[in-house]
């Protein structure tokens, strides 16, 4: 057959991991670890805040993590990682100096282009402040260009509370007002109780130049999203970002799909107003 | 790189029948073409069908066959206790398999059947899988276990990954396959509703599925039972058919986890 | 005018032909039904099939797919794996040209993938026309599926005492040269085509009470019907309709380590949205569980989502979920029951 052969092609995969190296590891608490990693190849990750990328230990498999540093911080990038199934498990056998692979960064961040000039609140509850981290301290290595700035967080209890370190700089800074709340006070707790709603109460929201942005669990957005409304902040002004199965990230696999919609392309960040129409987004 | 990865370095295994045909055990003797890489990655410390050295000091132990004397149940109690790791092999210890036929009618008419006037000499219980006295950390499932599954499980472990368990039917490996459906042939099968990960094995060789790996994670029983009543199947005809395999209705094969992350 | 026409006898000498020379992949019969599987010459083929169990999208993304090969020492080494292999497809209906077009548009121009092009490039794809419907389950005029507008490189239709020959693709005019004993078509054959065509646009009665075109529509203004509360109930999650599909792509990806506990090969194997796991995330919520959403879902992305998206049909109309569902789950009963029923709000 005269016709031109499929092997005289070249080809890429998509599934072609790029090695990264462990260059540090710390334990954040019971559960959470977090990842410092450095691509072998020497280049930048070239993220944006609230993208993720898909971690392999080879052998193992395959999993989506959100990266929790800022783009802000050079060739390094960090993943926080709650060990909860065999990816999380094998990794967490890995030393300083084992690699892993890594396809990334994959999805659509946080618009933190349109939110410069303007104010920021920021909402993490539980493990959402693991992606909202890299926007936070995106924002706060370049504060001149936002607003003001708000950042509330709320976690189950004070053991379960995350970057701690950070929390207190954070608290200490005079140009961001930073408040924490958990579900449950501990014996030292002496911060606010109950859930991030009810820091609602204590802040201002300027319903014409504030971009509201959180991550957390289904029933925190369901709050929170009633809340900011009240303040009324329009619909695609919202930002929030979900949680699917990102099995393979480029839109193939289906597994994270929402009605039509691949949380793993469009997403994981959306507005409220693409979200509300869809039943499967769970809000 | 990965050295410290394998979650189990050379693990002693222990395997240990209780009633059975033995044929499990057998399978793992008939990975001809492993078993020489199998030894590099364990060690045998007890394996009765297969050595005549024993050890009672072991990491991981591998059961064959169901409860059916009480005497047994000490015997599971001893093992869990000493093993780090429990698994079983083979439909008799889970779901139940042919040794499950016994629960179908009464426990002393079956000693009668089997022993006769001696049936006192040896007495019986009403069978029960292995994971109804102890906790099991794994299932390797089938009547007898598939070569394949036995070695992806045996990595699994090693590696310290979850071992893998198909969550859905014996349907999805079988329609890929392009079988003939055993209910086109006129037939009835409860493939449907059985744990997947045999590749079928059962239809695509004319047969149909006998059940004989449990149920599957999210079976719709009621609307199998009532396609098989359709097809004419009476209520006692399907619960026969269920209980040559499942006659022990109470465990599940692998509690139903969060996929990998 | 690239258009041929070759005798019948001509086109069995010709696969023959191929047949010796390449992997050539028909339609073959096995008792009650029909699988594409790789034939030795034309007598194994048989002509008279209906859609085969599974479609022959199953040589473009087969149900089990390496995709990459690891190993490590001192250096971890991962490859990709491309199968590049050239094979002739042979037999291919109208509906699953459109399959094919469908899976085109997301694997190879969207998405860029190199595993499904490697396989795509490889491939000769021979279709041939539907002249009547095959079974009560199909229902590809509805879907406008029938005509084949793309997707193959050569195109045959039974016009009798041989086959008239319709050129795709420059693949499919090199195509011609294996065709010994083909001639051009010239005026009187065309205009016999139209004839065909004509009568095969009579013989395909509507089976859909609604136009393929308002099946979007009608979808969405069915999200609350209480007829999926009875798909779900009926449903038994055994994947034989999205195994079947021919626009069915939804796949898991897995590890496989070999023995030395040093190497393996990473793989895509199909998966399907009414399998209970298929949706959950890893603290293990599942964002789309009950039966009936999983089936309300299958509908809603084949009917819907697809068309939006990709402004073709998701459905091609072919029936094989319809044909392989024990418990009677049918698009033709699915989308005549919403059109017929004022939608029950639950």
């Amino acid at each position: 057959m005269n016709v031109q052969t499929a092997a005289e092609f070249i080809l890429d995969s998509p599934f072609l991991p790029r090695s990264a190296e462990i260059i540090r590891k710390d334990r954040l608490n019971d559960t959470e670890t977090l990842y410092q990693l450095r691509l072998m190849d020497g280049s930048e990750l070239g993220h944006l805040p609230g993208q993720f990328v898909e971690l392999s230990v080879y052998g193992v498999g395959e999993a989506p993590f959100s990266i929790s540093s800022s783009p802000t911080r050079g060739r390094t990038f960090e993943l926080c990682i709650r060990r909860v199934g065999d990816v999380t498990g094998g990794l967490e056998r890995l030393g300083l100096g084992d690699q892993v692979g890594i396809r990334g960064p994959l999805g659509r961040g946080f618009p933190v282009e349109t939110m410069r000039g303007k104010k920021a609140l920021l909402i993490a509850g539980g493990l959402g402040i693991v992606p909202l981290r890299s926007l936070i301290v995106n924002i706060l290595d370049e504060r001149e260009d936002f607003g003001d700035v708000t950042i509330l967080y709320g976690s189950k209890s004070p053991d379960d509370l995350l970057f701690r370190d950070e929390l207190t700089q954070w608290e200490a800074r005079e140009d961001v007002d930073f408040r924490m709340t958990t579900d449950i006070a501990g014996p030292k707790w002496k911060g606010n109780v109950g859930p991030v709603t009810t820091l609602f109460r204590r802040i201002e929201v300027d319903s014409r130049n504030t971009v509201p942005v959180m991550v957390g669990p289904p029933v925190m957005f369901r709050h929170v999203v009633k809340q900011v409304l009240a303040c009324g902040i329009p619909e695609d002004r919202i930002i929030m970002s979900l949680e699917r199965r990102m099995k393979c990230g480029i839109g193939e696999c289906g597994h994270c799909q929402i009605n039509g919609v691949y949380v793993c392309q469009e997403g994981p960040v959306f507005t409220y107003a693409e979200l509300k129409r869809m039943e499967e987004a769970m809000l | 790189m990965y050295e410290n990865l394998p979650a189990l370095k050379k693990p002693r295994v222990a395997v240990f029948e209780l009633a059975s045909c033995a044929g499990c055990q057998l399978q793992i003797l008939n990975l001809e073409d492993e078993l020489v890489d199998v030894l590099q990655l364990i060690e045998f410390a007890y394996f009765k069908e297969a050595m005549s050295n024993t050890s009672e000091d072991y990491d991981l132990a591998l059961i064959e066959g169901a409860v059916t004397r009480a005497s047994d149940e000490q015997k599971l109690l001893e093992i869990r206790e000493k093993a780090a790791i429990v698994g079983t092999i083979g439909s008799c210890a889970y779901p139940v398999g042919i040794p499950g036929l016994k629960n179908s009618g009464d426990v002393e008419a079956a000693s009668e059947l089997v022993y006769g006037a001696k049936a006192a000499l040896f007495p019986s219980v009403p069978v029960k899988p292995v994971d109804a006295v102890i906790d099991v950390d794994f299932h390797v499932l089938g009547c007898p276990i598939e070569k394949d599954e036995f070695l992806h499980t045996l990595t699994a472990l090693l590696i310290g990954k979850k071992p893998p368990i198909p969550p859905y039917s014996v349907c999805v490996e079988c329609r890929m396959k392009e079988n003939v459906c055993a209910f086109d042939r006129g037939e009835t099968c409860l493939g449907a509703v059985t744990r997947a990960g045999c590749g079928a094995l059962c239809p695509t060789y004319g047969s149909r599925c006998y059940g004989c790996r449990g149920p599957a994670d999210d079976p719709n029983e009621p609307s199998l039972e009532a396609l098989l009543e359709k097809r004419g199947k009476t209520p006692e005809q399907i619960a026969a058919d269920y209980a040559l395999y499942n006659g022990y209705r109470e465990g599940t094969a692998g509690r139903r986890e969060a996929p990998d992350g | 005018m690239f258009d041929r026409v070759i005798g019948k006898s001509d086109l069995t000498d010709s696969l023959d032909n191929l047949a010796e020379r390449y992997r050539v992949v028909a339609p073959v019969s096995e008792g009650t039904r029909y699988r594409f599987a790789e034939i030795d010459g034309a007598r194994d083929l048989d002509e008279g099939y209906i859609p085969t169990a599974l479609p022959p999208t199953k040589y473009l993304r087969p149900p089990r797919e390496n995709l990459i090969t690891f190993a490590w020492d001192d250096e971890i080494q991962v490859e990709p794996v491309f199968d590049q292999s050239d094979f002739i497809l042979f037999g291919v209906r109208p509906c699953d040209l459109h399959a094919i077009r469908l899976l085109d548009e997301i694997f190879d121009r969207e998405k860029d993938d190199g595993h499904y092009q490697a396989r795509r490039l490889g491939a000769s794809i021979i279709g041939v026309e539907c002249l009547e419907p095959c079974d009560e389950h199909c229902f590809c005029h509805a879907m406008g599926t029938l005509e084949a507008a793309a997707g193959f490189d050569l195109l045959l239709t039974d016009a009798g005492d041989g086959y008239y020959v319709r050129v795709g693709t420059d693949k499919g005019r090199q195509l011609l040269t294996e065709l010994s004993g083909a001639r051009e078509a010239v005026y009187e054959d065309r205009r016999r085509l139209r004839k065909i065509h004509a009568r095969r646009d009579q013989a395909f009665e509507p089976r859909l009470d609604v136009e393929g075109s308002q099946i979007p529509a009608l979808l969405a203004d069915s999200n609350d019907s209480l007829l999926w509360d009875v798909l779900g109930e009926k449903c038994l999650s055994c994947g034989a309709c999205t195994n079947a599909c021919p626009t069915c792509f939804c796949f898991d990806v897995l590890d496989d380590l070999g023995l030395d506990l040093k190497s393996g090969t990473r793989y895509r194997t199909w998966d399907s949205c009414q399998l209970e796991e298929f949706a959950m995330v890893g603290t293990g919520e599942s964002f789309r569980q009950p039966r009936d959403m999983r089936v309300k879902h299958r509908f809603n992305h084949k009917g819907r989502y697809l068309v939006e998206r990709y402004g073709m049909p998701g459905c091609v109309g072919c029936g094989r979920c319809g044909r392989d569902c024990l418990v009677g789950i049918d698009p033709i009963g699915v989308f005549n029951q919403l059109k017929g029923q004022p939608v029950e709000r639950r």
